[in-house]
């Protein structure tokens, strides 16, 4: 009546948090994150991704950490900086990043950097 | 209701490690602690249904009533949000879950602390990790639980109602956020739904399209339908992207929806109180201060506060009580204060979940001091 009788997991398997318990704090957030590939939880793992992302901005064009270049045949990317500071006057992230020629990204999440959202 | 200690599960970190709870101990003090357990009967697991389910169905009406009063301003709730409110609220928007927060011993009706209704955490702790230890502590015992299969009974009836072809999700890079999506997540697979998990900072707005995206570095943008947010509204109406939030009203399908700032706000509490004057499930609650007696003892709680944050309790009898952070600017309210019951120097708050629109079953955090914050400890409980 008031009780679950089976409980089922895929994402939450024991086989990818088994293997995460013994991370770090980080890399076990990562094994949430991608529940479907263990292998993020090995601390050895190399390749050619760097799981941190610093766009650079020069001479008109932004590259991400694999030093491509995003912005060509895009159009320009107008800052969201000035247009939120422009129409509502609200709280300005400092995170504002460009992704693509016309994506912006780091819009939301300023408030909760570095605290609980949960209640 | 009693409060009954025995030793823990002798591997009992691997167990709850392996159902996917990483977040067991913080600095070095176990969050879940089975060392004990409470222990109700079935007429006190059946008082807790029936209050969750009626006050369930009262804050639905408050949210009418706040709505046809164009009550806004009392929670602070900022004007350019107000549209976005009443249209998720005449689409019917999904609502998936919310966990009322009681104070109870068994004996007298439970009391509503406050209902949190947009990003209510300990999911997992309540409908997994304390389940699977119920198998192992206590098999032939019962527990106030079916969160699992409702939210998964839930995700299956709102397909119809979802859009696009993949629901996504998205929190912080917090690791118990980050748990709770993705057991949210799992659920949503079990019934049928396809998903996927961005960490806010994928989360981005295509200038041309003007649509949310998922953005991620090392692939081409993608629309988002429908995307399920562990993040508080309030928080989003004065970031960045509300703006943007409000240009795709109506485009981009959110759960929680916008209506539940009105729910999630302590502000609530004294519009309940103001419809429902009286009702055993509830305390006198108040935007004055002057409305108590000098002699009353109450809590002073923010509109907007957190885990227990800000929270002043002002007795005359017992002394006064507070609780550190950042809350509060918003406004307050005053509620009477209703102590939680004390086994041993153990006080629990009864967290009783709401799946859809129905009661589903309970989790209890207790702590040492008379405010539940974010040092709590998570306590299974079971009934015969």
């Amino acid at each position: 009546m008031k009780r679950t009788s089976q409980i089922t997991l895929t994402l939450m398997t024991a086989a990818m948090v088994a293997g995460c318990a013994q991370q770090t704090q980080k890399q076990r957030v990562k094994c949430y994150q991608h529940p479907s590939n263990p292998s993020v939880c090995s601390q050895n793992r190399v390749g050619g991704y760097v799981p941190v992302y610093y766009p650079m901005f020069t001479g008109g064009y932004y590259y991400d950490s694999y030093g491509r270049s995003y912005s060509e045949n895009h159009p320009t990317y107008k800052s969201a900086a000035t247009r939120y500071t422009a129409t509502t006057g609200r709280s300005l992230p400092s995170s504002v990043k460009a992704n693509g020629g016309s994506v912006s990204r780091g819009g939301f999440g300023s408030t909760g950097a570095g605290r609980s959202v949960g209640a | 209701m009693k409060r009954i200690e025995h030793a823990p599960r002798l591997n009992w970190e691997a167990r709850v490690e392996e159902k996917g709870m990483l977040y067991h101990t913080a600095n070095g003090v176990p969050y879940w602690n089975e060392e004990a357990h409470y222990e109700f009967n079935l007429d006190q697991i059946e008082e807790l249904e029936a209050a969750t389910n009626e006050l369930q169905e009262m804050c639905i009406a408050a949210v009418q009533h706040v709505i046809d009063e164009r009550r806004f301003e009392e929670l602070a709730i900022p004007e350019w949000m107000i549209p976005m409110i009443l249209n998720s609220w005449e689409r019917d928007d999904p609502a998936i879950y919310g966990r009322f927060d009681f104070s109870y011993d068994g004996f007298n009706a439970p009391k509503m602390l406050e209902y949190n209704a947009d990003t209510p955490t300990s999911l997992v702790e309540a409908g997994l990790i304390q389940w699977f230890w119920l198998q192992d502590h206590a098999p032939n015992a019962d527990q106030f639980n079916s969160i699992h299969e409702k939210l998964v009974g839930y995700w299956s009836f709102l397909r119809k109602y979802l859009r696009g072809q993949t629901l996504q999700f998205v929190s912080m890079d917090d690791l118990e956020d980050v748990a709770t999506v993705t057991y949210l997540r799992d659920t949503a697979e079990q019934a049928g739904l396809s998903t996927s998990y961005i960490s806010f900072d994928q989360l981005g707005f295509d200038n041309d399209l003007r649509r949310f995206v998922v953005a991620r570095e090392s692939a081409e943008p993608q629309l988002i339908d429908s995307i399920f947010k562990l993040y508080p509204w309030e928080w989003m109406a004065h970031e960045a992207y509300s703006d943007e939030l409000i240009e795709t009203e109506g485009k981009t399908q959110w759960i929680e929806p916008a209506w539940k700032m009105i729910l999630s706000n302590k502000g609530i509490l004294p519009i309940l109180w103001e419809l429902y004057t009286g009702h055993p499930n509830l305390l006198p609650s108040y935007r004055d201060q002057y409305m108590f007696r000098a002699d009353e003892p109450l809590v002073v709680k923010p509109l907007l506060s957190r885990e227990g944050a800000n929270v002043s309790i002002i007795d005359p009898y017992g002394g006064n009580h507070n609780t550190s952070g950042e809350y509060g600017e918003e406004g307050v309210i005053y509620q009477a204060y209703h102590p939680l019951p004390d086994f041993g120097g153990y006080r629990p708050v009864i967290g009783s979940w709401v799946i859809g629109q129905e009661s589903a079953g309970i989790g209890i955090r207790e702590s040492a001091g008379p405010i539940t914050d974010n040092f709590s400890r998570f306590v299974p409980h079971l009934f015969y």
